[in-house]
């Protein structure tokens, strides 16, 4: 085996290590270096002389094809030896059928490898793969999937590690070919960069000192992988000779001159790590982490994995995204455009002030098949319509096997039998199931009581009040004060809810996906001063003002009732993602709330509750004209029985629509103040610039051979301006000659340019220089004379936008750019001292 | 404010001028048409310099030599080379004379004021190097006895790159200590057609009457001397010097000699112009023709067919001008 191909091996274990942030212990780096060995030692077989290495391959694949070979069934069995039998035709050295053999020479190996470790009590003999050690090898692969589905780190169960191992093997095998056959050990980065971008794809966020380590661990075996070819390469050439200078030792810098390739390569460089700071800032990114806070990981044992992505984050991000179809449905339900699915149900933890994901703790499976289920808080008295949702997730979904259903579901009609619900919280999921057309049907009690019959004199029990009915969170006291404000007159708790509901809902408040709240202590600045967001925010507001005022409520996640397609089905899609607040009735259970407005301006398919003052289908059709939610919050008051609440949120105390209008247009004007002084500053500083150096030239100059010098940079200057620039080489006739050529000078001018270089040359080279006088006059008459030559354009340019001063500010960043060539000039020294140093010990 | 030493170095540059001016016309009476070849040969006659004429044959080589020697009064001498030239037949050689019963000396074709070498590459290497010895000392030693040569000296060496077998190219070493190297060319058609007409009867050369003399010449050649080079002149051309050492297309740069050389043609170039200092144009304009014979291609400059002169070019144009 080469060094190139240890190498490579070694590059793809180290780069592996950078998984060790997404995987719980260690157990698996034992199996992935084994899976990197076993390729590498296939590598070196293949690489072997063609008959040799034919053998090889053809006993690999065929032990590694016994399964196939032994199953019933022509089938399975031809294909198996069609590979064989190209496996032993590679003997011929045919090049595709070599580069078949080699492939399959890898793939035997490394499923070899994975059957001995995984599945070798199921294998014939410990070695040789059967059926029933394949279909184990199927299973756990299976399994470890069902494992992926939550948060980092997984625990290292064997699944895991089987796949970890396969993955690893994989990319061992694509870095060995293109690193060591194809001898592309640049391109061999990209399969590495897959094992990097392992714990980057996952949604762990944390990124610390260890994980920077570890990075720079595992780059370094890319690098090696790199060297070692570069020197592989010089071996194959032999040593470079050149006849042309032979230097002696004391000669500073041996070897071929790189300073020029290295200075650009450093430039690369330092304009790559700018780009790298530039860009992000620049890009306009909402800082999710800020804004919800960490995602909680699970404790890695199993049983109380939290799901993967923080749910409120996931909504935005569903609702920035183009839609997607999620699912279509037909109801039987009298107004399905307020039936809501609902996936989950957040509570709120003061510990992390954030609503983390359920945890799949205390999971249950459903009492029987398909079984009625208790609603909690729901009476037996309590009137409810039965209504059968037929649901058909669509295929694009591939995301977290729970459930959407109405809320709140009774009865459920699905496949499989791993169904499980959540803590009673009517949530069910199965981690082994993936979504894509899935097709399940729920009957679900929609309780949806006239709103004079919600009663308050029932108190919620005291385990759903301690959940839900408090907030132990930041400003409690600011917001509680918000809080009774808004809901001042109100007898009820359901009157409650709905004077913060239409608080929200009367335009005080702008529907955006991009709020731009601060990461800390957002909620008040949100109901407060900024006043934009989308249903994550109202949700939350809503639910912590709601718990300030001691009523249970929780914030829910899923999808709204979607747009009615063809027939009878309705269609959801991802722009219907939406977190709405559900509020604590005894007796009712949880009732949905509806603080985000809708409509256009809103979240499009959002509807408020017939309880919680919406107006049903008339009501929907006012409340969904753009721009006239006054109108419709209006109209939403007035089905509140028995009361008529003044639209009060107009005249809200403390700051409302028009105050922050107002301030955010005075905001405006010194802002574009600020852009039009900025730009006419950007336009007239190369203008402004060229006539200081030119004042400041000629005040500087000073003796024949000064005002010589002046006039000289002053013309070169200006025939830069004019389009007409001097080259590095060029000497003051030249420029004389070729100016008066190329702009045709009269007589008068030509005459001028050519004094003006007899003077510059003599200042220069002469003993003596000439005498300065008429000079200053000279630059003009030329500089006149050139100006009328070129275009019109050419002549506003030069005024507005003269070239010298871009010149020189090129020049300027050219020097910056250089800046990192500082780097080399100690190490010729440093080389010099050191050659030194062993002469003289060697003398 | 002008000084006594001033005023004299003015008047032997104007002296100079007229004459040089007399001398380039009156060459220029038989070689028709080629006047930067004629000043540049005069350019090398005033720096010191010896000089390789490289071109086709029947262009004017010998021609340019003799005019040049014929217009300024002094003894020229010409040495076809072959191949059985011996360096005794350069150098002279000592001959026992019978009457005073001792050895006495006889001079070669080397003791004139200008040599002309006609097709040095046909001589054996041996009577090169003899040649070439006496070119870089200006003297010639025979059985152990130094005798000087009169100055103004100066060979004018032709070869032809042409024809090429059977003769022994001058080495890099050897071609290292001419000054300059010049190609002719072929005349323009108003200039071959002049040259139908002044040599079809009889030969122009002969009517040529000297129009300096030796003495003047060597006037000059101190005048030249004096010419004021700025340091800044002096390290642009170590500069271009060493430009051409570090060029990837240039297997060989150009030696120290090569920039002494260049220095002391520019001063006579400066000279010429009846300037009595060097600027950056002189050295620009005596760039190729002092240093292209010098320089080696790499081998990607050839397979390119990049030469020498257009790499030297391309120097001239990157290579940034002296600051003062």
């Amino acid at each position: 085996m080469n060094r190139l191909a240890v190498t490579a091996a070694g590059a793809v274990l180290l780069a592996s290590l950078s998984l060790s942030s997404v995987i719980a212990s260690a157990g698996w780096i034992v199996t992935g270096a084994g899976a990197v060995a076993v390729v590498a030692i296939a590598g070196a077989l293949t690489r072997r002389p063609r008959l040799p290495a034919a053998v090889a391959a053809t006993f690999l694949v065929l032990i590694a094809l016994v399964p196939l070979l032994t199953r019933p069934g022509w089938a399975d069995r031809s294909v198996a030896l069609v590979i064989l039998v190209i496996t032993a035709l590679s003997a011929t050295g045919a090049r595709p059928l070599r580069g078949i053999a080699v492939l399959a020479s890898y793939l035997s190996a490394l499923l070899l490898y994975l059957n001995v470790t995984f599945a070798h009590s199921a294998s014939l003999g410990l070695l040789i793969p059967t059926d029933s050690s394949m279909s184990a090898l199927a299973r756990l692969w299976e399994a470890a999937f069902a494992e992926f589905r939550y948060a980092p780190p997984i625990p290292d169960l064997q699944p895991v590690s089987l796949v970890t191992a396969a993955g690893i093997g994989g990319v061992a095998i694509a870095v060995d070919i293109l690193a060591v056959r194809l001898r592309r050990p640049a391109v061999a980065g990209l399969p590495l960069l897959l094992l990097f971008s392992v714990p980057v794809a996952s949604n762990l966020k944390v990124f610390g000192f260890p994980q920077m380590i570890i990075f720079a661990v595992s780059l370094t075996g890319y690098l090696a992988l790199l060297s070692a070819d570069g020197r592989e390469r010089l071996r194959m050439w032999g040593r470079l000779v050149t006849f042309r200078h032979i230097q002696s030792a004391d000669e500073p810098g041996s070897g071929p001159d790189t300073r020029e390739l290295s200075a650009s390569g450093r430039r690369i460089g330092l304009a790559a790590v700018c780009l790298a700071i530039v860009v992000p800032a620049i890009l306009p990114t909402v800082r999710a982490r800020d804004l919800f806070g960490a995602v909680p990981t699970g404790t890695g044992h199993g049983g109380s994995h939290s799901t993967g992505v923080s749910p409120l984050l996931r909504v935005q991000n569903l609702l920035e995204g183009k839609p997607q179809p999620v699912l279509s449905y037909t109801t039987t339900a009298k107004d399905p455009a307020e039936q809501y699915f609902q996936v989950y149900a957040l509570n709120y933890d003061p510990r992390q002030n954030d609503w983390p994901p359920p945890t799949y703790s205390g999971t249950r499976a459903p009492d029987g098949p398909k079984l009625p289920w208790a609603v909690p808080g729901v009476l037996a008295s309590t009137p409810a319509t039965k209504v059968t949702t037929t649901i058909t997730i669509s295929s694009s979904d591939t995301g977290e096997a729970i459930l959407p259903m109405p809320y709140a579901p009774v009865r459920l009609d699905i496949g499989g039998s791993g169904w499980l619900e959540m803590g009673g919280s009517l949530t069910v999921f199965d981690p082994a199931v993936t979504m894509p057309d899935l097709r399940y049907t729920v009957q679900s009690e929609e309780v949806s009581p006239p709103p004079a019959d919600i009663p308050n004199y029932l108190g919620p029990p005291a385990s759903i009040s301690t959940a839900y009915g408090t907030y132990n969170g930041p400003d409690f006291g600011q917001l509680r004060h918000i809080a009774v404000e808004h809901t001042r007159g109100a007898t009820t708790e359901l009157q409650q809810a709905r004077d913060l509901e239409n608080w929200f809902q009367s335009g005080a408040f702008t529907y955006s996906l991009k709020p731009n709240l601060p990461a800390t202590n957002w909620l008040l600045s949100f109901l407060t001063t900024d006043r934009r967001g989308f249903c994550s925010q109202f949700a939350q507001a809503f639910a912590i003002l709601a718990r300030t005022l001691g009523i249970p409520a929780r914030v829910a996640i899923g999808y709204t009732a979607g747009t009615p397609g063809p027939g009878n089905t309705w269609r959801i899609t991802t722009a219907d993602a939406h977190a709405w607040p559900e509020v604590y009735f005894a007796g009712e259970g949880w009732l949905r709330f509806e603080p985000t407005p809708s409509g256009s301006r809103g979240q499009g398919t959002a509807e408020v509750p017939a309880y919680a003052g919406g107006g049903g289908s008339a009501g929907r059709q006012q409340g969904a004209a753009p721009g006239d939610s006054s109108t419709s919050s209006t109209g939403r008051l007035r089905g509140i029985r028995g009361r008529t609440l003044p639209n009060r949120d107009v005249h809200l105390p403390g700051g409302g629509q028009m105050t922050a209008s107002t301030r955010h247009a005075g905001s405006k004007t010194g802002f574009a103040l600020a852009v039009a002084i900025v730009l006419f500053l950007l336009i007239a500083w190369p203008a402004m610039t060229r006539l200081l150096t030119r004042r400041r030239r000629w005040l500087t100059a000073s003796g024949d051979a000064g005002i010589a010098k002046a006039a000289w940079r002053e013309l070169t200057d200006d025939l830069a301006d004019y389009g007409l620039p001097c080259g590095p080489g060029e000497t003051p006739r030249g420029v004389a000659r070729r100016v008066a050529r190329e702009a045709r000078l009269g007589e008068t001018a030509t005459a001028a340019l050519s004094r003006l270089a007899a003077a510059e040359e003599r200042a220069r080279y002469a003993r003596l220089p000439e005498p300065g006088t008429g000079l200053k006059a000279a630059v003009l008459t030329v500089r006149r004379a050139v100006a009328a030559s070129v275009p019109r354009r050419q002549r506003v340019r030069a005024r507005l936008l003269p070239a010298s001063t871009v010149l020189a500010a090129r020049q300027l960043l050219q020097r910056g750019s250089e800046m990192p060539n500082w780097l080399d000039s100690p190490w010729p020294t440093v080389r010099r001292r050191l050659r030194e140093a062993t002469a003289r010990r060697a003398g | 404010m002008v000084t006594q030493t001033d005023q004299q170095a003015e008047r032997s540059l104007d002296e100079l001028v007229g004459i040089a001016k007399q001398v380039s016309s009156a060459v220029q009476t038989v070689i028709s048409g080629k006047a930067g070849a004629v000043r540049l040969a005069l350019t090398v006659l005033l720096a010191e310099g010896h000089i390789l004429i490289e071109d086709v044959p029947g262009v004017g080589k010998t021609q340019l030599a003799k005019a040049l020697a014929r217009s300024i009064d002094c003894s020229v001498r010409r040495v076809q080379f072959t191949p059985d030239l011996l360096p005794s037949d350069i150098t002279g050689v000592n001959a026992y004379n019978q009457e005073l019963r001792e050895f006495e000396f006889k001079p070669g074709p080397i003791f004139a004021n200008i040599v002309l070498g006609d097709e040095i590459n046909r001589a054996s290497p041996k009577t090169q190097s003899a040649l070439l010895e006496s070119m870089e000392e200006r003297q010639v030693t025979v059985d152990g006895s130094t005798y000087q040569l009169e100055p103004p000296f100066m060979v004018i060496a032709t070869q032809n790159p042409v024809e090429m077998e059977g003769t022994y190219p001058l080495p890099e070493a050897q071609r290292d200590r001419f000054m300059s190297r010049i190609s002719i060319g072929y005349p323009d058609r108003v200039s071959e057609l002049a040259m139908l007409d002044s040599h079809g009867g009889g030969s122009p050369l002969d009517e040529l009457t000297p129009v300096a003399h030796a003495s003047d010449i060597r006037a000059l050649v101190a005048a030249v001397r004096e010419v004021h080079v700025k340091e800044s002149i002096r390290r642009y051309i170590i500069d271009l010097v060493n430009a051409t050492r570090t060029a990837a297309e240039l297997r060989l740069g150009a030696s120290p000699r090569a920039a002494l050389h260049l220095l002391r043609a520019s001063r006579a170039h400066a000279a010429l112009d009846g300037r009595d200092f060097v600027i950056p144009d002189d050295v620009q304009a005596l760039a190729i023709p002092v240093l292209a014979h010098r320089l080696l291609p790499s081998a990607e400059a050839m397979v390119g067919r990049e030469l020498p002169d257009q790499v030297l070019s391309s120097i001239i144009q990157r290579l940034a001008l002296p600051s003062r």
